[in-house]
């Protein structure tokens, strides 16, 4: 774990994602377990924790029996779009442009849901709590710690040695994607820890006076979070 | 000029010819809206020098309500004049401003944005910028924005001349260039302000030396300048902020979107802090519209909406492009050695940083997510960052082997990356979307002048829509091009200065069938969802528009 201090302590326990997450207990220390083994993998690579890290995936997959979430309804479509060719029973171009590749959209489409930074800092609880609401899995001001992290805390760091890291990192995004969306928050949760703890890392680069400063605007956040989306409950 | 620096330009021409000017007229093969308006506007300042409402000269059009940015409209007056008015005359400004931006560029970054000894670099992103499909879309139909690139690059180019030299001349051409970009377009009236802004005050040392030497030098010519500066700016602000401007600004605010306005609005209202949470809410929603500009799905998936909603589509840039401009971005934040040093560190840096946050700002706060063309500023930014990824990526392997395997598969990437927009771009696009392009009214703008003498009155019913009458089109401005009516009737008509858009025995409004009187012989142009099924396919059918994807159409039918 890294030295994060009280603040940073703190800070960790009210990111929104684990206040909102609406996960199951398990689920959730599945996640955040994977995520701080990514963390680890991040710092230093080590066989044994990605082996960890593997028995963990290994396991949650097995609680979780993920069903593929690509949307097969595009085939349809990736249908019609090769029928639009005027010859597209002959025509080379159709099936080369127009073929099952396409349901790489929909990996798109749900990897944005979950992990894109719309999602993360803006508006990733939508399918839990409003189709319109705005609220990010973590604080937006996380953003500015992200930086400060790879700044002030990473800079000059070698990128070398990262290969556990990210075979690690790909299979969580892969499976992000990949599996229906329910599902797949478990292994976007355990992306979104690792980036929490990046991001208080940051935060703890900072003045004393400005960690108290954000520790109060986040627990002022997300008061006013309970109280908007209690009310939109009603 | 080498064999080589010879060759690469003829490249870029060939280029450019087939991407700007080549078939500029089929595809896409019908005028939006917005294309109309400004071929009829230029062609009623050129017969009038009144736009279509019998303003003489405007510097902000009213046409249909969306008080469009005057440069456009009065560049395609000397096309109108020497092509007459046609689809060409309409979209060859734009296709020629857009060939210039490739110059524009290039001069750009070879003289102030790259280093002497990463110049190859100006190459790939000049060449990787002509291929850009996001560009390629707008320059070949009448968008503003291209032509706001051109004097944005105009801009920068000054900007940095004058960072360089300290002239009162190239920071006055600097001026003058942000001012034409702003009123060009409605998205660089917040870019380049601050863009300029953000440019002089990361250097704001250097400009009040020029400043101080200025006036020791020559108090005259800064008085002057300084009168002229302030005047321009007053008039910029009273015209294109506060005036019309503030119009355009007020129907396309964040405010307006569907998600602030039905989603969350009703659910604020009875909120007891209501008007506190609502703008909470509306700042949130800003800042989830900013972030959605870095997702994937932008990128790759439909970002230039070639296709049906939900299907696949095309991105604005190629595939193959996406993990270089991440890499390309990693080491613009990264490293400084690529960039120039002749002004300081990382000047080029913060501005290139600027230019590329500050660039999805205007789109992020207008109704509408992802809009690839109230971003289209970003595009040379992109490009830089692309060849900055793809040459690094090439360097970084050290196997002769890798190399050639990694351009083996960039240019493969590149060739089917390039026939797949081509296809999307000349068959998907007009077929999936030909409804949302209005494709349909020209013909029957057509077919409405040819036959015009047989009816006594046109109904032009401007509802229409594949799943219902949803879209509200504004036709009159096709049959007023494609007939190539007098303006000067036109605007003078009593009709028109009520408020109105019928003229001649056309008559633009809504049909409800059992309300009209067919005693006589009319002619009726509208969806299905206006007509009574059993006049469909009978002998009173006249013509028949249906939309490319065949799911509906546009009828004439007659009561006799």
């Amino acid at each position: 774990m890294p030295r994060l201090g009280l603040y940073g302590f703190l800070y960790l326990l009210l990111i929104p994602f684990l206040l909102f997450s609406g996960q199951p207990p398990l689920l959730l220390f599945l996640s955040i377990s994977l995520g701080y083994l990514l963390f680890n993998l991040f710092q230093k690579p080590s066989l044994d924790q990605f082996l960890i890290f593997l028995a963990i995936l290994v396991l949650a997959l097995i609680i979780l029996k993920p069903r593929l979430g690509l949307d097969m309804g595009l085939l349809n479509a990736i249908n019609a779009q090769r029928g639009e060719h005027p010859h597209f029973q002959s025509s080379l171009i159709s099936r080369l442009i127009h073929n099952k590749a396409d349901l790489s959209y929909s990996f798109i489409h749900n990897f944005d849901k979950l992990l894109s930074p719309m999602a993360i800092f803006a508006s990733g609880f939508w399918h839990r709590l409003d189709p319109y609401y705005p609220l990010g899995y973590l604080f937006p001001w996380d953003i500015y710690f992200l930086y400060r992290y790879f700044r002030f805390v990473h800079r000059g760091k070698p990128f070398h040695n990262l290969i556990f890291f990210v075979s690690a990192l790909s299979l969580l995004l892969l499976l992000t994607g990949l599996i229906y969306i329910d599902q797949a928050l478990v292994f976007s949760f355990a992306v979104l820890f690792f980036l929490a703890l990046l991001s208080i890392v940051g935060y703890s680069t900072t003045s004393p006076k400005t960690q108290f400063g954000f520790l109060i605007a986040n627990i002022l956040y997300l008061l006013y979070q309970i109280n908007i989306t209690s009310y939109f409950k009603l | 000029m080498t064999k080589q620096t010879i060759l690469f330009w003829v490249i870029i021409l060939v280029i450019t010819f087939f991407t700007r000017f080549y078939r500029l007229t089929e595809y896409p093969p019908h005028l939006t809206i917005d294309e109309v308006s400004i071929g009829y506007n230029a062609f009623s300042i050129l017969k009038t020098g009144k736009d279509e409402w019998g303003v003489p000269f405007p510097i902000s059009f009213r046409s249909v309500g969306d008080y469009k940015a005057p440069v456009l409209i009065y560049l395609t007056v000397p096309f109108v004049w020497l092509l007459g008015l046609n689809e060409l005359s309409v979209r060859l400004p734009v296709a020629i401003f857009s060939a210039f931006n490739i110059f524009l560029l290039w001069y750009l970054i070879r003289r102030h944005i790259f280093s002497q000894k990463y110049s190859h670099l100006s190459y790939l992103t000049v060449f990787l910028f002509s291929l850009s499909p996001w560009l390629i879309i707008f320059s070949r139909s009448g968008f503003e924005a291209v032509i706001a690139l051109t004097f944005l690059l105009a801009n920068l180019i000054f900007a940095f001349e004058f960072r360089k030299s300290g002239h009162l001349s190239h920071f006055s051409f600097m001026v003058v260039f942000a001012y034409l970009s702003a009123v060009t377009y409605h998205s660089t009236k917040i870019v380049v302000p601050l863009l300029n802004i953000f440019f002089i005050l990361t250097d704001y040392r250097y400009f009040l030396h020029c400043l101080i030497e200025w006036y020791h030098r020559n108090k005259v010519s800064l008085l002057v300048t300084g009168v002229i500066f302030v005047g321009v700016t007053a008039f910029f602000v009273q015209n294109f902020i506060v005036g019309p401007g503030a119009s355009r600004a007020g129907m396309t605010f964040l405010s307006k979107d569907y998600d602030f306005t039905n989603g969350l609005l009703p659910k604020f209202f009875g909120h007891p802090f209501a008007s506190l949470t609502s703008t909470i809410g509306l700042a949130g929603l800003w800042f989830k519209r900013y972030l959605e500009y870095f997702s994937a799905n932008f990128y790759l998936g439909s970002g230039l909406g070639l296709s049906t909603p939900g299907h696949p589509g095309q991105g604005v840039i190629l595939a193959i492009e996406y993990p270089f401009l991440i890499l390309g971005f990693w080491l613009l934040l990264s490293s400084r050695k690529f960039f120039s040093y002749t002004i300081y560190g990382n000047f080029v840096t913060r501005i290139l940083l600027a230019w590329f946050f500050l660039s999805f700002l205007p789109a992020s706060l207008t109704n509408n997510s992802q809009h690839s063309l109230r971003t289209l500023n970003i595009i040379p930014v992109v490009s830089i960052l692309i060849a900055l990824g793809l040459t690094q990526s090439l360097e970084a392997l050290r196997s002769r082997l890798m190399k050639n395997l990694l351009l083996v598969l960039v240019i493969a990437g590149y060739i089917f990356g390039l026939v797949r927009f081509v296809d999307f771009y000349t068959l998907h696009y007009p077929v999936e979307l030909s409804e949302t392009r209005s494709y349909g009214w020209k013909q029957m703008a057509i077919f409405a002048r040819d036959h015009l003498g047989e009816y006594d009155l046109i109904y032009v019913d401007p509802q229409f829509g594949t799943q219902g009458p949803y879209t509200y089109g504004v036709p009159y401005l096709y049959f007023l091009f494609y007939s190539r009516y007098d303006p000067n009737i036109y605007n003078s008509d009593s009709r028109r200065k009520l408020g109105g858009s019928d003229f001649e025995n056309y008559l633009f409004t809504p049909i409800n069938w059992p309300d009209v009187d067919h005693r006589q012989n009319n002619l009726y142009i509208a969806s299905p969802w206006s007509l009574p099924k059993e006049i469909l396919g009978s002998s009173k059918q006249r013509y028949f528009v249906p939309f490319l994807n065949r799911s509906s159409g546009l009828y004439a039918v007659s009561d006799r």
